[in-house]
């Protein structure tokens, strides 16, 4: 699979304020690519960047081989765009959306845009403005999947939607998973799990990793050794770094190991704690890792 | 591109449907009232509905919906320009024919002022509206925006109007004649018109808005600068530069006539403190060709003292003498210390004189009557109103030239005001211009003449010897004692 999306160095400030600090990103085609990252960590800049709505102060990011800066009518017919923020012609109704989008996208597919809109159960006639939250982002995720774009930008598409509608929303973005390459930023992890195929963690303008959703759900583990005693003041000068949120109650230690291997990380529990400990090691979800990897970044800042 | 263009403009009347036809009927009710209230309420509602065209895909902004759709910028822009010539500046147009129809003006000869008007509609009334709404994002910033910049427009005009004492020394500040008005408004609608066309350019090519911002910026302060700034002198030469006739100034002398001829405006009695004492010169022109008639559009003087020391009166506006010979009186608000010193002795005076030379008459007789108007000449339509005073009408602008009437009885008057700008309209939706003559009419026919400014230009006339002394309202006083004028 070639790239279908690459960022060089990419770096914004507003004013004097850094947001984006050289970002380095290579997203191959056909993947769901999670964008995570606490607030304020420079995820919407970077779709904003992307969608050629602001303009980087330095680097680049080139979709499909196209410079962001360069993104004309003819790539804007491969790329659907949904966010949050994303304003809608409110006084238009679904079908008139529809039709009016239609002469836009050589590819729009009348059946499927029709199969969105019986899926997410959307009232034609009713206008835009009278929507509630979850049928305005139904309404335009419909709208960006007609004319199955090749790639699909998603800014926070979760937020504020109840249950229901964001399971809706992911089934149709696993739906057309493949076929389209899926670029999103969420807070919602736990619908970001369930069908992202690589995740990158981004926080204070740095990409801090970038790797498949398999390989890092394979290197995080919670820990939990139970010692004989507890241990002292000075033991944790021998831990390795890869071991994160670590605290001690009387004799238990717990910790997350961040690149966990199963030989090298028994070999070094045994290195630190000695022979025959009780030792628990629990897969961890995306949530937690998440919440991991933004504590521990907010510590070491 | 025109099929996309085509389709955006479809969806915008679909969505404004309703300002449209309010708009239609605001012009349907000025075509038929020619009321300056309607044409107040179709101005308005035509800025309203430009704001919410351009703002149906804002510009500035990062959130617009249709910012990440394969818009092309062309199409859009097209679009948007379709829209206003569409349901603005053809119902204008409409509006017209039916005003030149009604007023039984013929058509064919009106199509000059129906394209130039047409033509500023379009560039300087819709294209820098349009350009202000490409700036802002809503309706609340375009109307504060808006305001801001019309509340400029009316203080700038007061300023050049001299209403505002504190900016009189502004050189746009200083009076000239108004028929020349057309030169500096010209240079200010051309800087407008550039700077709202690169503005648009630049907002619908790169939706860079803080650029578009200080372009737009830079040209209303150009405008401005040249509104306020361009000297009188300056726009004296343009309206020169382009005369249909050549005229050799070395012809022409100039003397001083008798203080009897001194206007000496505002010397009657009055409330409040008394103002500066006034020196008018009365200049008399001699060696304008006989079929030519010389009207001094306006004039400097310089008075110099043997000492080195001089005053000097900036362009200021003449007064025409009605005396069978072309005399202009000089008003002068000369400083009242130089007049102290050097009143008692003589000076020279170097006047600066722009003049026009009128001639290539034209005439018709015609019967008037308080019924319909009657077709005269040039275009003009004329009948006796209401006080039996001659009231003539015509399209677009009144013609570029003076025009007399002449009763039988030998009753000449003629319309003062009008502008020597060579182009066949002006700006405004009412396309019939009318004027009143200032005699009423002693008869029941009546000669309509014009005369065509032919040469425009300036000359200086040295006059030594000048005691001002000679040319004070007392002097006037004892001149009158000792013979009546006329």
């Amino acid at each position: 699979m070639g790239g279908a999306l690459r960022a060089l160095g990419l770096s914004k400030t507003y004013g004097k304020v850094p947001v984006l600090n050289s970002l380095d990103f290579d997203i191959p085609a056909g993947c769901v690519f999670g964008l995570i990252g606490p607030n304020g960590a420079g995820k919407t800049t970077t779709i904003k960047i992307m969608m050629n709505i602001l303009q980087p102060t330095s680097g680049s990011v080139e979709m499909f081989g196209v410079d962001s800066r360069r993104l004309g009518p003819g790539d804007l017919t491969q790329i659907g765009y949904v966010s949050e923020n994303q304003e809608m012609p409110g006084w238009m109704t679904v079908k008139y959306l529809m039709n009016y989008l239609k002469p836009f996208y050589p590819g729009w597919d009348d059946a499927r845009a029709a199969e969105l809109v019986r899926h997410f159960e959307l009232p034609l006639d009713r206008e835009l403005k009278n929507f509630s939250r979850g049928m305005w982002m139904k309404a335009a995720l419909a709208s960006a999947l007609a004319y199955r774009p090749r790639l699909l930008v998603l800014d926070e598409p979760f937020t504020g939607l109840d249950p229901l509608v964001r399971e809706d929303l992911v089934n149709s973005l696993a739906a057309s998973a493949g076929e389209t390459t899926i670029f999103v930023s969420s807070h919602d992890l736990g619908e970001l799990e369930t069908f992202a195929t690589h995740v990158g963690y981004l926080h204070a303008g740095r990409l801090s990793f970038s790797e498949e959703m398999a390989s890092l759900s394979g290197r995080f583990r919670q820990i939990e050794v139970t010692l004989a005693t507890a241990p002292g003041a000075s033991a944790e000068a021998g831990w390795p770094g890869e071991w994160v949120r670590r605290e001690a109650s009387g004799n238990v230690v717990r910790f997350v190991e961040s690149k966990f291997e199963q030989e090298r990380t028994s070999n070094e529990i045994r290195r630190v704690f000695g022979e025959a400990p009780q030792v628990s090691i629990q897969q961890m979800p995306l949530r937690a890792i998440f919440l991991t990897l933004a504590r521990h970044s907010g510590k070491a800042a | 591109m025109i099929s996309q263009a085509l389709h955006i403009l479809r969806k915008d009347a679909r969505y404004l449907r309703g300002e449209i036809v309010l708009v239609l009927a605001l012009v349907a009710l000025l075509a038929y009232t020619a009321a300056p209230a309607a044409e107040l309420l179709a101005l308005l509602a035509m800025n309203y509905l430009i704001a919410r065209v351009i703002h149906a895909e804002a510009i500035p902004g990062y959130n617009q919906f249709w910012i990440t759709r394969p818009y092309r910028w062309q199409s859009l822009f097209g679009s948007k320009i379709l829209f206003v010539l569409l349901f603005m500046d053809l119902p204008l147009l409409a509006a017209q024919i039916y005003a030149i129809v009604a007023h039984d003006f013929s058509l064919s000869s009106s199509l000059p002022g129906l394209l130039w008007s047409q033509t500023l509609y379009i560039t300087c009334l819709f294209l820098p509206v349009i350009c202000l709404a490409s700036l802002t994002s809503g309706l609340i910033p375009f109307l504060v925006t808006e305001f801001i910049v019309v509340a400029e427009i009316f203080i700038a005009v007061g300023v050049v109007y001299g209403h505002f004492s504190w900016a009189q020394f502004l050189p746009g500040a200083k009076p000239g004649p108004a028929a020349v008005d057309w030169v500096r408004d010209f240079f200010v609608m051309a800087i407008v018109v550039e700077s709202a066309a690169a503005v648009l350019y630049s907002q619908y090519r790169t939706r860079n808005s803080a650029k578009g911002r200080k372009t737009a910026v830079l040209g209303v302060a150009a405008a401005a600068a040249i509104f306020l700034l361009l000297p009188w002198p300056v726009m004296m030469s343009v309206q020169a530069a382009i005369s249909r006739e050549s005229f050799q100034t070395s012809s022409l002398k100039v003397d001083l006539a008798s203080v009897k001829y001194g206007a000496f405006p505002g010397m009657g009695p009055r409330r409040g403190p008394a103002p500066p004492e006034r020196i008018c010169l009365p200049l008399r022109l001699n060696g304008v060709p006989a079929n030519r008639e010389a009207a001094v559009d306006s004039l400097s003087v310089t008075l110099e003292a043997r000492d080195g020391r001089s005053w000097s009166s900036g362009v200021t506006a003449p007064i025409a003498v009605e005396s069978g010979e072309t005399i202009v009186d000089a008003s002068l608000p000369v400083d009242p210390a130089f007049l102290m010193i050097e009143r008692a002795h003589p000076l020279t005076a170097r006047a600066r004189i722009y003049l026009t030379l009128f001639g290539d008459p034209q005439s018709a007789t015609i019967p008037i009557q308080a019924g319909p108007p009657v077709d005269a000449i040039n275009g003009l339509q004329c009948w006796a109103g209401l006080l039996n005073q001659l009231s003539c009408r015509s399209l677009f602008r009144w013609p570029g030239k003076r025009v007399y009437a002449r009763t039988r009885e030998g009753v000449e008057s003629f319309v003062r005001t009008f502008s020597y700008s060579p182009f066949p309209a002006t700006l405004g939706f009412n396309p019939v211009e009318t004027h009143s003559f200032s005699s009423g009419l002693a008869s029941k026919e009546v000669t309509i003449t014009t005369k065509a400014p032919l040469s425009h230009f300036s000359f200086e006339a040295v006059l030594d010897g000048v005691v001002l002394d000679d040319y004070t309202a007392a002097a006037k006083m004892r001149a009158m004692q000792a013979a009546p004028p006329y």
